[in-house]
């Protein structure tokens, strides 16, 4: 069940995804079930982020989003490398981040 | 090459790519991503922030409307330019780039190879149509 009432795509999402062979989905899939969520300081965009069978081995895969009331907008999505998100994390560059409306 | 560049005006975002499987992406500067391929060259950049990093370079894709541009250059000088020589003091390397650790003029350095190696791959751009 997906807290969102749609998911939308910003202007380069798309371009982006087919661009860097990432398979169509994936950005929503991440969404609509992550393992984390967190808000970067930096960008001032939401994070989520889920660990995924891709590019032949376990991946954790990061959607940076946006929110227009419950209306999803997916900025960009890309692969981490192992023990990236635990850096960003222990830096305070991405702060976690667990709303109670679940959006 | 297949090189292209694109602007997302209402999140700020300029990106430039050239088509191939990004594996990893590292974060050489707050706000600015670097897209690799599997050996680790440059596949892509992404610009948060793109207006207030990069200033009037993005002026002329400011009403390009998240159109793909495409463009006439590589990202092989960028790519000479931005990585890291051996032995550099950054504190956190992920197969030969940094992430996300730079400061003082080594911040400074990066952030002018950035505008000055995107200006030149977008000097054939003029109000989001490539001349020529």
């Amino acid at each position: 069940m997906t807290p969102y009432s749609e998911i939308r795509y910003g202007s380069r999402y798309e371009a982006k995804r087919i661009s860097h062979a990432i398979p169509e989905g994936m950005g929503e899939g991440v969404l609509q079930r992550p393992d984390a969520r967190y808000y970067d300081i930096d960008t001032g965009h939401r994070i989520a982020v889920r660990r995924m069978h891709v590019l032949g081995s376990g991946r954790d895969i990061a959607v940076a989003y946006d929110l227009d009331d419950d209306i999803a907008i997916l900025v960009t999505v890309f692969p981490l490398k192992e023990g990236q998100q635990r850096n960003r994390r222990e830096s305070g560059r991405w702060a976690p981040y667990e709303p109670e409306s679940g959006l | 090459m297949n090189l292209k560049v694109g602007y997302d005006a209402k999140f700020d975002i300029l990106d430039v790519s050239e088509d191939g499987v990004q594996t990893d992406v590292v974060e050489i500067y707050p706000c600015v991503n670097l897209g690799l391929d599997s050996d680790g060259t440059l596949l892509g950049l992404e610009i948060f922030k793109a207006r207030e990093l990069l200033g009037p370079v993005v002026e002329p894709l400011r009403h390009t409307d998240g159109a793909s541009i495409p463009l006439k250059g590589s990202l092989a000088n960028l790519d000479a330019q931005l990585r890291p020589s051996e032995g550099s003091p950054h504190m956190d390397y992920l197969e030969g780039w940094p992430e996300h650790v730079v400061e003082g003029a080594e911040a400074l350095k990066i952030l002018d190879t950035l505008r000055r190696g995107i200006a030149a791959l977008l000097e054939e751009v003029k109000d989001g149509i490539v001349a020529g």
